[in-house]
């Protein structure tokens, strides 16, 4: 994981609006681009097609509750 | 020698800051120099304030001393140890004068009027012992420069990225600054006077409620108080050019028997281009009238920087760029009689030895 | 006015005038200052030339920031240090890309950037040091219940209240359960004197709990999902407490003084992620958390101990757990532990007391018609929790979520008054809690075809209408309205905070933008996002009413007709558990269901 995603309290969400047909392709592209960006644990949160595309917000989550947060470990740097 | 010396800039990213790195690396190698640090601004952050560049930060040896503001003493790498804290205000708090304890880089932010400035070298000097106080600038401010013994001017392709105009500019720049100093009677008639004064072939002073001439409006009230035997016009604030301008057009003859008396080159230098001021000080002597100052700010060198930062409109960014590094310097010492010195590329060594530290 | 009066020169170095610049000199008029401001467009000479000819003592420049424009600010700095004003005069910038790093830069004595208050230029020309008004400082504990004597306006339904609340009270008389027991021994190990004694009485602890929980007191092994937190956790735990606790600049979330305290609900399974959720929403503005425990622990009969972190949703209760919630918390922060629904009900109330909570939640009928606990168990349970609840001082409210099973509001109303009722009957201060959501109630009924606003005003009229108890709509309010989009969301638990604070109600449970999301955890950010247009809701709406239409006085009638209908049928029922059994209070047609967890536990002492 990269230092800086360490830093995230629980989960990263990424915003945008995908230029695709259909609500599934739009799912579809949106975890693909979590898994390219890297993300392991990711999950659509809202997705909306009409007409020219879709707003979507799919979140990576860097740690789930009971996990090892390492924001709590103080480390500098 | 100089102990206080200015560096001062002509703008943003003329390597003012670079001069002034590269001078205290080299310094502080030699152990038998004490180096005091401050800024008449803010200057040791890393990324530009405005442009968003990133600008290098300023070292100092274990035993040197720094003046800067209390939020910035723990910010750089170099752990300081505090020696006085004054009543200084600056946005960034009271400025603090510390000494180096452990070495390394430090962000400063002294004092930013030249009547504060001054306080602050003092004890840097006598309280402190430092050998040599280096002061840096910020931005193209000049004025608070006034209390410094000897100026090193850094400008280059970000003032202008047109070579010749630099050139003339820079070459206007270091004769206004070089402006002859006014004899010993002058000097000590008027070194209590703060408002702008007429002197009459007796020796008798008129004085003006103003002591900055700044505006056209004020030409006429003081001509009432320039008569037949004035002999000397003393402004002890600002000058702007084109009230200057104007004093000289309605004098006009009258000038040959007269002097221009300013406190110092700086006071010339806040209100209008160095080309501009130029031109009056060039129509004062086509008059036979003399342009004079109290006290001199010397420049010792000149350095030039080839980058500049170049808009990029289709991206509403700045990116670097560099104009002819060889010309430019080729160019600027033709036309001076000063060491020129391309800081990044000939090192500090020229510089060094004018200072004879 | 405090310091000497001030002459200030106001100037913008920009084409135009700067609002700021106008806001600030009305701040200076005020508190009596003399004030010059200058037309737009004056020369750095002229603005010179106007401050010496008027002999002021403080400059005040405004500019909006472009590249040259930085030299140009450098340039009418060093006119003035050359003109002589510097050593006198102080100079102040303010725009929109000022910060104090450029301020200083540029050579001004002060720089005020966006977010900067009429107070703090106030404060620099009279030479003052600027203290912010740190309003999270200020920020003290509420008391929801402080301004109400829960007298009854309606007195045909204090009566039925009062013979259905004293038959509760026979019935629970002389009997007992195991969770009462455990409450009983728990209190017993806080006094025990010695590890021996301590031993003796996990022991008899153990013979009261389910086989999940015996085995922890047997061998210490815990359901699965389920760890004791490392010593190095606790640890990490504690200086990031400490640091993050030096930093807490709370914001606050109300604008007016009748907008009402805010709550947020947090269980996460980890305690850690819990506090650090806890300190998001506290310096976003929460003034209350909710501590949601695992949907198990209520069907489990006793509790584990010692630090305990567990992956599903709710957080896990033990001492220790709750003790380390408790002592993360800012002073003004209310704290509320749930114990309306399970088995361990008394020994939780105990227990939050023990740690000190300011809140619990406990109710007979939710919990045992949509919670799933046997209403006898309960209700007995119950007394014994409200006696706590009563002991320690803790105002506990009386949820209504069997709404969320089916129930008509008006039923759901009776069976949250009888329990108001048993709680003041036993010396405690309860509070009413409506929801205010999108209920299956209105969705089959179609009282919220037209509009969210209605049937919420409605039920907050019928409750006013009856008792003057203190009122937080929950949990979460707009619950069923929000979707999975984070702006609709946040705008919609925005509108119905808007609306609770227009009806003026005491307290309010917001959700997370996350609220209808159920592909994982809740984010921080989600959290921040509706704290946030709660906020502005607030800001927004002021002391201003939202206006229902005439139906809200209709229904608000009609759920008072009900109630009194369904409480009278409670009274010729004669027993308040028989009615739960039957139905009176929620059938099994409109949903309810009457648990079976603790079925046949409650024994005659």
């Amino acid at each position: 994981m990269s230092k800086v995603l360490e830093k995230v309290m629980d989960a990263v969400d990424l915003e945008t609006f995908l230029v695709c047909d259909s609500e599934e392709e739009a799912k579809k592209l949106a975890v693909q681009m979590m898994k390219e960006l890297g993300f392991n644990d990711v999950s659509t949160v809202f997705v909306q097609h009409l007409g020219p595309g879709a707003r979507v917000r799919v979140r990576g989550y860097i740690y789930k509750p009971g996990a090892r947060y390492n924001w709590l470990f103080n480390k500098k740097d | 020698m100089v102990r206080t010396i200015g560096v001062a800039g002509t703008a943003k990213n003329t390597g003012k800051t670079t001069t002034i790195s590269t001078l205290l690396r080299h310094i502080s190698r030699r152990s038998n120099i004490k180096v005091g640090l401050t800024s008449i601004g803010y200057d040791g952050e890393e990324i530009d304030n405005i442009t968003g560049l990133v600008k290098p930060r300023l070292f100092l040896k274990a035993g040197n001393v720094v003046a800067t503001a209390s939020k910035l003493i723990n910010v750089g790498s170099a752990e300081l140890e505090i020696i006085k804290e004054t009543q200084i205000f600056t946005p960034l708090g009271n400025v603090i004068i510390a000494r180096v304890k452990k070495e390394g880089l430090v962000v400063v932010a002294g004092p930013n009027k030249s009547g504060e400035l001054k306080k602050v070298v003092d004890v840097m000097i006598e309280k402190t012992g430092c050998d040599v106080v280096f002061v840096d600038g910020a931005l193209n401010r000049i004025a608070p420069m006034a209390v410094a013994e000897g100026l090193i001017i850094a400008t280059g392709a970000a003032r202008n990225p047109d070579i010749t105009e630099l050139v003339r500019e820079t070459r206007h720049l270091c004769d206004i600054l070089d402006l002859n100093e006014a004899e010993e009677s002058y000097r000590k008639l008027l070194q209590n006077v703060n408002t702008i004064a007429v002197v009459d072939k007796r020796g008798q002073i008129s004085n003006y409620r103003y002591s900055a001439l700044i505006h056209n409006d004020m030409v006429p009230e003081l001509m009432k108080i320039i008569t037949e035997d004035a002999r000397a016009v003393y402004i002890p604030a600002a000058v702007s050019q084109p009230a200057l301008e104007k004093l000289v057009d309605i004098i006009d003859d009258g000038l040959k028997d007269m002097i221009i008396l300013l406190h110092d080159p700086i006071k010339l230098l806040v209100s209008a281009s160095p080309g501009k001021i130029a031109g009056t000080i060039d129509k004062i002597k086509a008059l036979k009238g003399r342009i004079e100052v109290l006290k001199k700010v010397p420049v010792l060198a000149v350095t030039v920087n080839p980058f500049y930062p170049r808009y990029m409109f289709d991206k509403n960014t700045y990116e670097p760029a560099y104009i002819d590094e060889n010309l430019l310097k080729e160019e600027m010492q033709r036309a001076l009689p000063l060491p020129v010195v391309n800081i990044l590329k000939d090192g500090p060594d020229e510089i060094i030895k004018i200072l004879r530290l | 006015m405090t310091s000497q009066k001030k002459k200030v020169l106001l100037a913008p170095l920009d084409p135009v005038h700067d609002i700021g610049l106008k806001m600030i000199k009305r701040g200076l008029d005020l508190a009596g200052h003399d004030t010059i401001l200058l037309p737009p467009d004056y020369t750095p000479e002229e603005i010179v030339k106007a401050a010496i000819d008027n002999n002021v003592d403080v400059i005040l420049i405004s500019r909006t920031l472009g590249y040259r424009v930085a030299e140009i600010l450098g340039s009418f700095i060093d006119l003035a240090e050359a003109a002589g004003l510097r050593e006198r005069v102080k100079i102040g910038i303010g725009g929109m890309a000022i910060k104090p790093e450029l301020a200083a830069e540029l050579g001004f004595d002060a720089g005020f950037g966006p977010g900067t208050t009429v107070e703090e230029a106030v404060a620099f020309v009279e030479g003052r040091r600027y203290v912010k008004e740190d309003k999270g400082a200020r920020k003290t504990k509420k008391d929801l219940t402080e301004k109400h004597d829960y007298a009854f306006k309606n007195k045909k339904i204090e009566k039925l209240l009062n013979a259905i609340a004293d038959e509760i009270i026979e019935y629970a008389k002389g009997k007992t359960t195991p969770g009462i027991e455990r409450a009983k021994i728990r209190e017993k190990m806080f006094e025990a004197s010695d590890e021996a004694e301590l031993r003796q009485l996990r022991k008899e602890y153990a013979a009261f709990c389910d086989d999940l929980v015996k085995v922890y007191y047997e061998k210490g092994a815990l359901k699965e999902k389920t760890r004791q937190l490392t010593s190095e956790e606790l640890n990490a735990l504690k200086s990031y407490l400490e640091k993050t606790k030096s930093k807490m600049k709370p914001s606050l979330l109300q604008h007016t003084e009748t907008n009402p305290v805010v709550f947020i609900q947090y269980g996460t399974g980890c305690p850690f992620m819990d506090i650090a959720h806890i300190k998001t929403c506290e310096a976003w503005g929460a003034d209350g958390v909710v501590h949601f425990d695992p949907s198990w622990g209520a069907r489990t009969e006793g509790f584990y101990e010692g630090f305990i972190t567990h992956e599903e949703d709710g957080s896990v209760i033990t001492y220790e757990n709750l003790k380390l919630i408790k002592d993360a918390l800012m002073p003004s922060t209310l704290w509320q532990v749930r114990a309306h629904r399970g088995l361990n009900t008394p020994e939780t109330v105990f227990l939050a007391g023990k740690v000190g909570a300011d809140l619990t939640k406990i109710n007979i009928a939710y919990g045992s018609l949509g919670g799933g606990t046997d209403p006898e168990r309960l209700a007995v349970d119950a007394v014994a929790a409200i006696k706590y609840a009563a002991r320690f001082k803790l105002p506990f409210d009386v949820v209504t979520n069997e709404e969320l099973c089916g129930v008509p509001a008006h039923k759901a109303f009776a069976g949250m008054l009888i329990v108001a009722m048993l709680g003041l009957k036993l010396g405690a201060r309860p509070i009413l809690q409506p929801l205010f959501c999108y209920s299956p109630e209105v969705m089959i009924s179609g009282q919220m075809e037209d509009n969210y606003v209605d049937f919420n005003a409605a039920k907050i009229l019928a409750l006013k209408s009856i008792v003057n108890a203190p009122i937080w709509c929950g949990a979460p309010i707009g619950f069923l309205t929000q979707t999975e989009d984070r702006v609709q969301s946040s705008l919609s638990t925005a509108l119905h905070a808007a609306l609770a604070s227009s009806l003026e109600v005491d307290g309010i449970s917001i959700a997370s933008a996350d609220e209808a999301y159920s592909g994982g955890p809740i984010s921080a950010a989600a959290r921040v996002d509706t704290l946030r247009a709660t906020q502005s809701a607030f800001r927004f709406f002021g002391h201003t009413k939202i206006l229902p239409t005439e139906k809200a006085e209709v229904w608000a009638r009609k759920i008072v007709e009900g109630i009194e209908q369904t409480l009278e049928s409670v009274v010729q029922n004669g027993s308040f558990v028989d009615s739960l059994y039957k139905g009176l209070l929620g059938s099994r047609e409109e949903g309810a269901y009457p648990g079976r967890a603790g079925r046949g536990t409650v024994k005659n002492i």
